[in-house]
């Protein structure tokens, strides 16, 4: 694998300026002389339609955005850029979804191997040795066996998914978050605050998406996908896991925050 | 006993034979097709969270009803050669404008489908290979992988793997996108470029507009009272479905119609001549939902030039008939098979 381009990904400074953001990270890598910023490129991009942060000082008699910049000399180069950005974009807009990994990268060989929840000793000692090796099944058969609730990072998940009342899952409000959804499990782990939840999972094992949809969190280096079930109470709770190792490009850091 | 009859066989099993199901309108016509064959639409469903729905004056009708009938129509599709029966749903399945304002913004799908777990369950069961169609309540979900394969249409292929009709939810035909679909592109493009910059100040960043717009639908008075039908709709005379079921039944004609009996069938029949125009295809009906009214309606220009429009009704709001002054609870399916299209209203 060749060295990796050490561009500088911009966080999008408003909501659905994803685009904006890729666009002016891809154009600070080609050229970090220059001067685009989201707001400009979301002002030119827009001048004819809506005003923007970006654009008032126009209507405060300013000097508008140079038209040089983008319909002569340098087009080519632009046009480059725009070509680069929609690339990435393309990906980078998308709704958010996780993926379940081919066989080697996931906590199951086939459905029937699902971990059940409540864990018991041997499913938790399973699940630690399989986050040891970053969800590399066949390292984890030689990873020898140790207590789970001792794990540095995710000791206190493995213990928190022991007990069935941090099971229970309130899907009844629409919340970004997972820890809005399973607030008890949250109450026991800082692995998954403020990450957002999706229920969006593809698994091509699958002919059509699993109902219920399963609720997928990432810690930042696994996808925890819980399938849950309602009872004829209406009480919601997770009863299965799989983990699943996030492709190395999506990985943000080693670590779990906190 | 062709599919039709089995179909309506199956229909009266429902609710251990409780149901009352009478047939709404009825046409027997060479140009319908379809021969051993039958497809079976769902219309508007507009389902919405729990919490959500009590703050409505109308929600959806007989769930457990339309959960029972689903769940029959796996089993009758098994019995009967899963290649004879489609199902079909008309899209307006689930109701994004009603709920939340955030819901474009998240799989908000996912957490209304959770609210309805034994019907959502039921219709997105693999062995009943619901073909699901956006309306324009849930058009949203096709950004959701859970929901992309849901498609704005679907022709319809008579035994001879020839298109002959058209399904999709209707909303195509309201005067917004008719208005919309007269002008050309470069106008289109045109009106945007000339006055879109005269928006007063204040209107806002690209990223609210979404927001805004599901707020704009939130204060909409009559949302809380009803989308489509601020009465009963007229259905017109129904009969119990265990009588003979005659070739004609209540079919809406420009001569002999009832309120808005003829709704879109122009601007159905002309989608039809359009595709003609542009792909050769030579379709003779369309079947929509949308506008939660049950009808079939046809356009006739001599013995055998006929088009034909049905609309497959809807699970929401309400309807009325002539023999009663009470109103009742949409709750209708359509069947098209065996040359033959029926619009069933059940109850029970």
């Amino acid at each position: 694998m060749g060295n990796p381009l050490s561009l500088t990904t911009q966080h999008q400074a408003q909501t659905n300026w994803c685009w904006a953001a890729v666009a002016t990270s891809v154009s600070q890598f080609l050229d970090n002389h220059g001067s685009w910023t989201q707001f400009t490129r979301i002002g030119v991009r827009f001048r004819r339609l809506m005003p923007t942060p970006g654009l008032s000082h126009h209507r405060r008699g300013e000097p508008e955005m140079p038209r040089h910049s983008i319909i002569s000399g340098t087009w080519i180069r632009w046009l480059h850029v725009l070509f680069l950005a929609c690339t990435v974009a393309s990906s980078a807009c998308a709704v958010r979804y996780a993926v379940v990994r081919e066989s080697l990268y996931r906590s199951e060989e086939s459905k029937q191997d699902r971990i059940a929840l409540p864990l018991d000793d041997k499913s938790a000692s399973v699940l630690v040795g399989l986050l040891d090796t970053g969800v590399r099944r066949d390292a984890a058969a030689t990873t020898p066996n140790r207590k789970p609730e001792n794990d540095p990072i995710y000791g206190s998940l493995l213990q928190a998914l022991r007990s069935t009342d941090s099971l229970d899952v309130d899907l009844s409000k629409p919340g970004k978050r997972f820890c809005d959804i399973a607030v008890k499990l949250c109450g026991h782990t800082r692995v998954f605050r403020g990450r957002p939840a999706t229920f969006d999972v593809i698994d091509a094992r699958e002919r059509q998406p699993v109902f219920p949809y399963p609720i997928a969190v990432s810690d930042g280096r696994f996808w925890w996908i819980f399938y849950h079930h309602q009872d004829k109470n209406g009480r919601e709770t997770l009863q299965q896991v799989l983990v699943t190792r996030i492709p190395a490009k999506k990985v943000v850091s080693n670590a779990p925050p906190g | 006993m062709h599919l039709q009859d089995e179909l309506l066989t199956n229909l009266f099993t429902l609710n251990n034979g409780k149901v009352d199901v009478r047939l709404v309108a009825s046409l027997q016509h060479d140009c319908i097709g379809f021969q051993g064959k039958l497809k079976i639409f769902l219309p508007d469903v507009h389902l919405v969270t729990r919490e959500r729905r009590t703050q409505f004056n109308y929600g959806t009708n007989y769930e457990g009803l339309l959960t029972n009938l689903v769940l029959m129509l796996k089993q009758f599709r098994a019995s009967v050669g899963s290649a004879n029966v489609t199902v079909y749903q008309l899209g307006d399945l689930l109701d994004l404008w009603r709920q939340d304002p955030q819901a474009s913004t998240q799989d908000i799908g996912a957490l209304i489908a959770n609210d309805h777990q034994d019907l959502m369950g039921a219709v997105v069961d693999s062995d009943l290979a619901t073909h699901f169609l956006l309306g324009n309540h849930d058009f949203n979900l096709c950004r959701f992988p859970n929901f992309d394969a849901w498609a704005p249409c679907e022709y319809l292929e008579d035994s001879n793997g020839r298109a002959t009709a058209i399904a999709l939810h209707g909303h195509l035909f309201d005067w917004q996108q008719q208005v919309l679909n007269v002008l050309p592109e470069p106008v289109k493009d045109a009106l945007v470029y000339l006055f879109a910059p005269a928006w007063p100040k204040g209107t806002r960043p690209l990223g609210e507009l979404i927001a805004l717009n599901n707020k704009t639908m939130e204060q909409m008075p009559n949302l809380r009272d009803y989308i489509q039908a601020p009465v009963p709709v007229a259905l017109g005379r129904t009969m119990p479905a265990r009588n003979p079921i005659p070739p004609r039944f209540n079919v809406q004609t420009e001569a002999d119609q009832l309120a808005n009996g003829m709704m879109y069938a122009a601007a159905a029949k002309a989608l039809c001549e359009n595709i003609k125009q542009k792909f050769g295809t030579n379709l003779n009906m369309v079947v929509i939902g949308h506008t939660h009214h049950a009808r079939i309606a046809v356009i006739e220009e001599g013995a055998d030039a006929i088009f034909i429009l049905v609309d497959a009704g809807a699970w929401i709001e309400q309807y009325s008939t002539p023999e009663d002054t009470q109103p009742h609870l949409n709750a209708q399916i359509a069947a098209i098979g065996d040359g033959m299209a029926r619009i069933y209203q059940l109850e029970g």
